[in-house]
Parts: structure tokens; C-alpha cells; sequence
């Protein structure tokens, strides 16, 4: 594998080429995640057995698109505000950053947009449109974008989509056509162990990994992440996810919390599929 | 501003106003409880004079003891760094969902972060404030939380409405008909985009629940004032308003 790890713990980012010009920059733990996520594995297993509990640890990513224009995916949360950093002057070198798209404004994405900007001055903050109240966001002088807007960096072209799933109401997906990169944020979030720290889904199945196991995985923590999931249907959710895979062509998959997918992407997409409709029906345990 | 709404506990915090003359509030309640202050929420950044001013009034010489957090987003966040700089001896409440490493500020100690499961009661100072499972949230790891003296009910976004300024100040049973359900309309439909996805049916149900279990006398939402007057009428005009936004 390779990959070039920056930090330790808390701060560690681990940094992939996933194309000449797109890199995975990756926050994970690895070794003392059970320790700082609170062991949250052995729950989700003790509900399903089919979820790893020694899993404890979980992706935050952002992704560097390095074309005639440079653009970055979220800023990664507050621990890794120094890494972060370092990791952006050592793969800009002497560029500059043009763009910083913020997927949604909760910390764990957004947490280091000022400490970015102060190292990069002159880019262009993008944050999602139609709403009000920008301000108590720190999103005042954001440029605001519309879903189907687009956005050429040279050869990429970048497409903002609305999204199918959300939390946070402000929230925009994006899409890149040439390359078929999707990032759908919080979408099929998952949990991986130690072992399995910085690997591309194909590689995961060399420990054990499979689109079975994702499905099995999606199923049970989008449940978490996507609380409202309870009050949808089943078939709704399929239609809509249907409706979106005819419309774009997905080859790389690159979520926020979820490790890249640019192999035998048809067999991970139908295994989601298949998890939200899950997701639908479960059991939320909720405590009113 | 400071508004008294009943006993030991008040209200702080600014709204954000846009173009068309509609605001969001952005607000912290404060219980005094007995020189052990608990804030429910920290505020917004961008209001951190006013509301620095109003808790040293508020809490004259005593020092908060626990901020309890909703969720970590911005706007109930923001203003935490300047109530840490003033108090810095105070702990933090938060979910047992949040993983602080990512969702809390990175100067935050571990020390000064207590966790909080969905069904505990805890006691702090003289109160006993119990968790539950935020039921209509944007953030997952976010908690309710509920003060069992008052019977105050911390709802976080939930509850939230837009309102034109003229009701800036007002608490429901200060303006002519309490809160419209356009103005809790208004606010869901933007705030909780999954809405239209839903049965409202259901959602409804959920909240019921959340009522049926305790005795709700004050609900006290982040993006509105506290609604102390009528809680039942209310909840009834969220309710139509997720009738209309929901499916
Ligand atoms: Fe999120
Ligand atoms: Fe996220
Ligand atoms: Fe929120
Ligand atoms: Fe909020």
C-alpha cells in the first residue's frame, strides 16, 4: 500500500493517490480508536453479529482535486486541524489552493475552513445556497452554489447535486464527470479496525471484506447517522436511489466516512442499495 | 438580552436577521440553580459581546458549572471559547454519541468534557436534568435534555421557528395568539430538509411519545424563544406545520 501518513492518533491524516489528480486525505486513529471513539463497535455488535467489534474506528475524508484548478472537499475536523495543513503545503507546494467546497457546515467537515484560509487567502469558500442566516455559520462571505451548477477546474468538471441523504439542511453533494467521482458525504458511512486503516475497498477484501459485509455495516449505522430513515418507506428509498444511479455514472465512490471505492463499484452501489432499504425497517432502539 | 421565563431560569442570546425581515434566533438558557448556573447551549459567535455582557449579569459572581450541549454545530458552539476564557473551570455535558476529537473545539481538555447517555439523570448542583435521544435533529449525537425542577424541555433545532422582529423579545403567551404555524413552518421545512421525504404521520407519533412521558411545562428551542404559555397548543401548531411539510 501506498500511502504517506502525516500525525499521530488524533492528528494522524493518512494521504492516497486515487488518480493522477484526485488524492484521498484521510483522518482515522488506528491503533487507540477504541480508546477515543468509546468503543462503539461492541455495541453495533452486540445488535448484529455480522459487524466486526473490534471496527472502532471511523474515516474522515477529504479529497484534493489537483487540476489548472485546485480544489478541496472539506477541512476534516478539529484534531487535525495542524495535520491538515502540512498535508495541503506538502501535496500544493508552491499552488494555491483556488477552492475550499464544504460538504456541510458541522465541525467534523468544516472545523478548519479559517485556519485553511489563513495559510491559503485568496481562495473561494463554496457552501450550499438557498437558505438564510449564513452568518451564524462562519459562511458569510461564502459563494454561494445552486444544485446543477457546475464547475470546470480544466480537465475535471465538477457538478453540485443536491443530496438523497442528509442531516445537516445545509448540505450539497458533488460529482465529477470525467473521472465518475461521487461524493455523497455522509452517505454509507462505516466502521473499520486497525488493520484496515487507509485501504481502498478492494482492498479491504483481502481482510475478510466484502460487499455482503458493507451492506450488513450501512445498514445498521446509517441508521445513526440518518435517524429520519424511521419515518420513510422502504420502496420510496429504493426508488430514489434507483432514480439516482440511472442518472449519474458512479465509478469512483468517495463518501466522507467510508473507504474509496474505484473497484467492482456495481457490487458496492447494489449493496447499499440494499442496506438503506434495511436501514428503513430496523430497529432504532431510541431512548424517549 | 436577558428574559426571565419561570423560576431559576432565563433566557440569553441574539437572533440573525436576513433581507426580507425574518429572524433566527440563537439563544442559551440559563438555570441560576442555586450558585451552580447550567447553560444549555453556548451561543453564536457572532452575538459573543451581548451575551457575554448578559451572563456576568445574569450570574453576578458565580461561575457556570456545566454547559449542557445540544449538538456541537456552529451556532450552539460558537461562543464557547469566550465563555471558556472567562470561566475556564467549566465542564461540558455532551452526547455519548460525540467523538470530541472531531466534534468539539480542539482547545477542549478531556477533562472538562462528561458524557451523558440517552436515559440517565444526573444531578448537578441542586438539579437533576435527564437525557433523552433527540427525536428531530440534524446532527446525529444530538440529546435533549430536560430540567425535571422547572420541567423544561431543551429541544435543540426541534420546536425552532422564524419569526419577524417585532417578536424578537416575545415569549408565547406575550404575543396576541402565541406562536403562528407559518412561523414553526417556516423554520422545519429549512432546517430539516429530509422532511418532505417522510410520513409526518409518523413523526408525530414520535414526538407524542416524548410528551406523554414527562410533564413538559416549558419547551425551549435554540431558534426560538421559550414557549412557557400554552406547551400543548404548540406542539399542536408543530404538529400542523409537519403536516404540511412532511408527506
Ligand atoms: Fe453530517
Ligand atoms: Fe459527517
Ligand atoms: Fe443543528
Ligand atoms: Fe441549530
Amino acid at each position: 500500500m501506498n500511502v504517506k501518513i502525516y500525525g499521530e492518533g488524533i492528528n494522524r491524516i493518512g494521504v492516497r493517490q486515487i488518480t493522477p489528480q484526485i488524492y484521498w486525505i484521510c483522518h482515522c486513529i488506528g491503533k487507540d480508536a477504541e480508546k477515543h471513539n468509546g468503543g462503539f463497535a461492541a455495541d453495533f455488535a452486540r445488535i448484529n453479529p455480522n459487524i466486526d467489534p473490534t471496527a472502532n474506528d471511523i474515516n474522515y475524508n477529504s479529497y484534493l482535486f489537483m487540476d489548472e484548478k485546485t480544489l478541496l472537499i472539506d477541512t476534516l475536523g478539529p484534531a487535525q486541524h495542524n495535520t491538515i495543513l502540512e498535508v495541503l503545503s506538502d501535496l500544493l507546494g508552491e499552488r494555491q489552493l483556488d477552492y475550499l467546497w464544504i460538504s456541510h457546515t458541522e465541525l467534523p467537515h468544516a472545523a478548519n475552513a479559517t485556519a485553511i484560509r489563513r495559510q491559503y487567502p485568496d481562495l473561494q469558500l463554496m457552501a450550499v445556497g438557498g437558505h438564510d442566516h449564513y452568518e451564524i455559520h462562519g459562511l458569510e462571505d461564502a459563494l454561494l452554489l445552486d444544485y446543477g451548477d457546475e464547475l470546470k477546474l480544466g480537465e475535471h468538471e465538477i457538478e453540485i447535486i443536491k443530496p438523497i441523504f442528509l442531516d445537516h439542511a445545509l448540505t450539497q453533494w458533488l460529482y465529477e464527470r470525467k473521472t465518475g467521482f461521487l461524493c455523497p458525504v455522509d452517505w454509507a458511512l462505516m466502521a473499520q479496525n486497525e488493520h484496515q486503516s487507509f485501504l481502498f475497498m478492494d482492498e479491504m477484501e483481502a481482510t475478510g471484506y466484502s460487499p455482503e459485509r458493507f451492506m450488513h455495516d450501512v445498514s445498521i449505522t446509517n441508521c445513526v447517522v440518518f435517524a429520519w430513515l424511521r419515518w420513510a418507506d422502504p420502496d420510496q428509498i429504493a426508488e430514489a436511489i434507483d432514480a439516482f444511479f440511472a442518472k449519474y455514472d458512479i465509478r469512483i465512490f468517495a463518501a466522507s466516512h467510508t473507504q474509496v471505492i474505484r473497484k467492482d463499484v456495481p457490487a458496492y452501489l447494489a449493496a447499499l442499495r440494499e442496506a438503506m432499504r434495511r436501514a428503513v425497517t430496523a430497529d432504532y432502539n431510541l431512548v424517549y | 438580552m436577558i428574559k426571565h421565563i419561570v423560576d431559576d431560569l432565563y433566557q440569553i442570546g441574539e437572533s440573525a436577521i436576513d433581507q426580507d425581515g425574518w429572524c433566527e434566533a440563537v439563544r442559551i438558557y440559563v438555570a441560576l440553580n442555586d450558585g451552580h448556573p447550567l447553560l444549555f447551549d453556548a451561543g453564536s459567535h457572532i452575538h459573543r459581546g451581548q451575551i457575554m455582557a448578559d451572563l456576568k449579569e445574569l450570574l453576578g459572581d458565580a461561575a457556570p458549572g456545566h454547559i449542557f450541549l445540544t449538538h456541537t454545530e456552529l451556532p450552539h458552539t460558537g461562543n464557547l471559547s469566550a465563555i471558556l476564557e472567562a470561566w475556564p473551570g467549566t465542564k461540558f455535558v455532551v452526547s455519548s454519541g460525540i467523538l470530541p476529537h472531531v466534534e468539539m473545539p480542539w482547545w477542549v481538555k478531556p477533562e472538562q468534557i462528561e458524557y451523558a447517555h440517552a436515559g440517565a439523570c444526573h444531578s448537578y448542583g441542586s438539579r437533576q436534568v435527564s437525557f433523552s435521544d433527540a427525536i428531530l435533529k440534524d446532527q446525529p449525537g444530538t440529546q435533549w435534555m430536560f430540567d425535571e425542577r422547572t420541567g423544561s424541555l431543551f429541544t435543540g433545532d426541534a420546536f425552532g421557528y422564524l419569526f419577524p422582529e417585532a417578536c424578537d423579545r416575545q415569549f408565547d403567551d406575550e404575543m396576541a395568539d402565541g406562536v403562528p404555524v407559518d412561523y414553526f413552518r417556516r423554520y422545519h421545512e429549512s432546517a430539516f430538509r429530509f422532511l418532505p421525504m417522510v410520513s409526518g404521520d409518523k413523526v408525530k407519533a414520535d414526538l407524542a411519545k416524548v410528551m406523554a412521558k414527562r410533564q413538559v411545562n416549558v419547551i425551549a428551542p435554540t431558534h426560538g424563544n421559550a414557549i412557557r404559555g400554552d406547551v400543548p397548543k404548540h406542539v399542536a401548531r408543530v404538529n400542523e406545520a409537519l403536516s404540511e411539510i412532511c408527506q
